[in-house]
């Protein structure tokens, strides 16, 4: 909890987000997705499976590269038109650019 | 205290057992960031504070955000948690509201019946908003470490 807690944080400050408007991206009864610039969070009140949600309204530019915080390494999408948001087992998932 | 410090901003307790006028007066003297406890999760009676200081915790956060993802309920919700402050305070102030999932002067979250590991997903959900939610985080110490003492002293 304490490094997942460090990775929100330095992502936090690397985009200031702060200074950025919340705007809604998507909701559902299972799912919430919301920017703050161009930091996309999801999260779900599901905790076991898989929950799936196709983005379309979202911060970012087509061909840009965004990286999950958590896995910035492995989880990375590139954007084109909207793009899939796989949350497993109740995971949160924050997407910034790479 | 303020200067000889470099304090950045003032947290202060127990803020309606004090008139308002005095908050307004004291919050001003200070020169810096000003947000109190009131104990409290109705909106409008919180937006009632502000103006006298900069912002309150957000209790209506702490009530709301983690009823809906520990009890697993309709995430609509959560956009109706937004329209509510939109309709109570202007909207610039949600900005300096402090938002916190867990203190000590609630039984921690964690401390709630349930599956452990499901409590743990929703703890994690639960702070990913407070971080990045329009507001200002507070993370309690024990957050940090899945603390889940329950009522006083347990969660101290």
């Amino acid at each position: 909890m304490y490094s997942f807690l460090g990775k929100i944080n330095a992502a936090r400050k690397k985009l200031q987000i702060w200074s950025q408007p919340q705007v809604e991206r998507y909701v559902d009864n299972q799912f919430y997705a919301y920017s703050r610039g161009k930091m996309l969070i999801a999260i779900t009140n599901q905790v076991g499976g898989e929950v799936k949600r196709f983005i379309s309204y979202h911060p970012f530019s087509n061909g840009e590269v965004i990286c999950n915080i958590f896995y910035p390494d492995s989880d990375c999408i590139t954007v084109s038109g909207g793009f899939n948001v796989f949350l497993e087992n109740g995971e949160v998932k924050i997407y910034i650019p790479k | 205290m303020v200067e000889k410090y470099h304090i950045d901003g003032l947290r202060i307790d127990t803020i309606p057992e004090v008139p308002k006028w005095f908050w307004s007066q004291f919050s001003q003297a200070s020169g810096v960031y000003t947000v109190g406890e009131v104990f409290d999760g109705n909106m409008w009676y919180l937006g009632g504070y502000l103006g006298s200081l900069d912002a309150v915790l957000n209790y209506a956060f702490f009530f709301s955000i983690r009823d809906i993802l520990f009890n697993q309920k309709d995430m609509y919700n959560i956009r109706n948690y937004y329209n509510e402050w939109a309709k109570n305070i202007d909207s610039n102030r949600l900005n300096y509201m402090a938002n916190f999932c867990d203190n000590h002067d609630n039984a921690r979250t964690l401390s709630w019946g349930g599956d452990w590991e499901s409590k743990k997903k929703h703890h994690r959900a639960c702070h990913a908003m407070a971080m990045t939610s329009v507001g200002i985080p507070i993370t309690y110490y024990g957050a940090e470490q899945y603390f889940a003492g329950g009522n006083d002293p347990q969660n101290r």
